[in-house]
């Protein structure tokens, strides 16, 4: 079967209505043959199956992912509910199944796709309701659909409930994180010492990346930026608001940034600086060939932190060329052209995978979250006329498509329990603790270092 | 297109105060159906002139990222140039820009000009911050101070370019080592470094404010 991002790959330049069947009226607007605005109710109407009509994939995800800017999802679900009901007279007691012909299977299939697309919607008493009334309405008609919609809910609790397994484990995770920081100042080992192998913990990480990516919901990325619309609106966000697993996952890059920042300060031997500078270089590189762009960001980004940047003498002895290679994969210039090519290579690398190792694909998240939130910014949710901008939210919608498909990679390497606990639950330091131990590594130089050692000092109680 | 000089700047402050608003106000990509970033390598550059002189502002923004704490940071190293934007409507955004300048002043080169703004200024019925406010706080923290609106566009030239006047003048004073990229400033590709004072572009430099 098709997924989701080749089928947007393959509707081109845009959601082509003609093909799906779709009619054209005043209340949708097309250009060159895609449809590029239309009114909200006209809109919800294409998502209605009818008799004959089934909606298409891409429309069904770029409708459902971007309708809650202008409607909740279950006031969504009952308008549909609502149609579906009038327009086959649902309510009847004399329903000719003839006449409604595919229209039971139809409804399965976009309840089908809404519950495998944005499961956690259900995270809602409301929609559950809702999800059991039309299903209950269509299974007296067509009660051979039973099996097929039973089915349907099997699947969705089951990921409501992996996603309350998963919220356990990332408190329990915390929580350790938090305690051990509490009561351990100095760490006593050292990541080399856990994990000698570069490539190891590059594997580990891919781990991690892989497990949180998986769990962000698509609608995550546009509650991220709907909730900073007008104030009157944002109640409405916050109800909405089920899930934070976008937020674990920035959570993990700062943490990783700053792990590889605090491993190095802990040195007070210079030697040991430099070994572990260069073992993190190594980490970053095996993360390039292994697909994991997040990671290495996070790692470069740890070590272009002040505390780590600054010291000279530990930088002095690196091997400067190697860092450098991987710099380029940071450098903004023309809109990060460097990584964006890399990244193109590691997607083409993914679509012709024999290897499951050859299909992980995980992108700099933060650079992803500020293209789609350009994207939001930059392009306005309705025109003048009070119309949808469809064609915004299927580009939208295509980038995000994109991103559904990395998040399904399954990480084909071998776990080490010991080393992702101490990746996950290892202290970090804070900012004021790594500067301090940064000045203690090397000491300060110009003057404003020298100022702000004395405050921190004094502040610290030393 | 050649230019004399490119400048790197940032765009920082709390979310929700306008920055990308700034951004695409100030590189037109305003009141676009649609733009796909991806596609565009120049995204958030822009070309300007000063004394003659072609200048590329090549501007990062930092919205929507405000959370990748290690990111922005990383951000400040290479930057000539900073916008510190604030919402005049909220005085938390105003509050905040003590810690602000302080994790720019430490990531940043000590030479890097601060631009101090207050953003929605066409929003005056919901003033938060008086402009005095605003003021007094630059002054107090030596930097350069402007009112704009994103929105209406006023006074959003003017804060890119006098940003840029300010580096430049710091040029021509000597304080900048233009040599060195890591101060946020490249020398134009038909510039040589012990010739800062040729003429720009070869003579064939084109209007200013169409690079993107």
């Amino acid at each position: 079967m098709q997924s989701l991002s080749q089928m947007f790959d393959k509707a081109g330049g845009g959601y082509d209505c003609h093909a799906t069947n779709c009619n054209e009226n005043d209340a949708l607007m097309f250009k060159d043959g895609n449809l590029v605005a239309g009114s909200k109710e006209a809109l919800i109407q294409h998502l209605v199956p009818t008799t004959e009509y089934n909606p298409d994939r891409t429309y069904v995800f770029t409708f459902l992912l971007s309708s809650r800017l202008f409607i909740r999802p279950h006031e969504l679900l009952g308008e549909v509910c609502q149609v579906c009901t009038f327009q086959q007279n649902l309510t009847s007691d004399h329903i000719q199944k003839q006449k409604l012909g595919k229209f039971g299977q139809n409804v399965i299939q976009l309840l089908s796709e809404w519950t495998e697309m944005f499961p956690y919607d259900f995270r809602d008493e409301r929609m559950m309701k809702q999800l059991k009334e039309i299903s209950q309405r269509v299974l007296r008609v067509y009660p051979e659909l039973r099996q097929d919609m039973g089915g349907i809910t099997h699947n969705l609790l089951n990921k409501l409930a992996q996603l309350n397994r998963y919220e356990e484990v990332l408190s329990k995770l915390n929580a350790e994180a938090i305690k051990r920081s509490q009561t351990q100042i100095a760490p006593t080992t050292d990541i080399m010492e856990v994990c000698p192998s570069p490539l190891r913990l590059a594997e580990q990480l891919t781990h991690i990346e892989l497990e949180r990516l998986s769990q962000i919901g698509p609608e995550e990325f546009v509650q991220a930026f709907s909730k900073e619309e007008t104030s009157k609106t944002v109640p409405v966000y916050r109800d909405m608001k089920k899930t934070h697993n976008l937020e674990a996952y920035v959570q993990w890059f700062n943490r990783l940034s700053y792990l590889v920042a605090s491993e190095i300060c802990s040195h007070l031997k210079k030697k040991n600086r430099v070994r572990l500078v260069e073992y993190f270089i190594d980490v970053a590189k095996e993360c390039i060939n292994i697909g994991n762009f997040n990671s290495l960001m996070a790692i470069i980004a740890g070590m272009n932190m002040n505390p780590v940047s600054r010291l000279k003498k530990t930088w002095a002895k690196v091997n400067k060329t190697k860092f450098g290679i991987l710099e380029l994969q940071m450098d903004p210039s023309n809109n990060f052209g460097s990584y964006r090519s890399c990244m193109k290579a590691a997607m083409w690398r993914a679509q012709g995978a024999t290897d499951a190792r050859e299909k992980i694909v995980i992108p700099f998240f933060s650079l992803f979250v500020k293209d789609i939130y350009f994207l939001n910014e930059g392009c306005p949710n309705r025109f003048e006329n009070g119309n949808i901008n469809f064609e915004k939210f299927w580009q939208m919608a295509k980038h995000i498509s994109d991103f559904v498909t990395w998040q399904q990679v399954e990480c084909p390497f071998a776990k080490h329990t010991d080393v992702l606990h101490y990746v996950l639950t290892s202290p970090v330091f804070s900012e004021t603790t790594l500067s301090l131990a940064s000045y203690e590594c090397e000491s300060p130089e110009n003057s404003y270092d020298k100022e702000r050692h004395k405050k921190l000092k004094a502040e610290a109680g030393l | 297109m050649s230019y004399a000089y490119l400048f790197k700047y940032i765009i920082i402050g709390d979310t929700g105060v306008g920055k990308s608003c700034l951004l695409l106000q100030f590189t037109d990509k305003r009141f676009q159906p649609v733009h796909d970033l991806t596609i565009g390598v120049e995204f958030g550059a822009r070309m300007i002139s000063i004394d003659g002189k072609q200048i590329k502002l090549q501007i990062w923004d930092t919205a929507g990222q405000e959370s990748f704490r290690s990111i922005t940071r990383s951000y400040y190293r290479g930057a000539a140039g900073a916008l510190l934007v604030y919402d005049i409507t909220r005085r938390d955004t105003f509050n905040h820009l003590t810690t602000w300048l302080e994790d720019a002043r430490q990531h940043s080169n000590s030479n890097m000009v601060i631009m101090l703004i207050g953003n929605k200024s066409d929003l005056e019925a919901r003033r938060d911050v008086k402009k005095e406010e605003g003021e007094a706080f630059a002054r107090e923290h030596g930097l350069i101070f402007m009112e704009t609106s994103a929105k209406t566009a006023a006074n959003v030239e003017e804060a890119f370019i006098n940003t840029a006047k300010e580096i430049y003048q710091k040029i021509q004073d000597g304080v900048f080592d233009i040599n060195n990229e890591a101060n946020g400033i490249k020398i134009g590709p038909q510039h040589s470094p012990s010739n800062p004072s040729m003429p720009s572009g070869g003579g064939n430099a084109g209007p200013s404010g169409n690079c993107c």
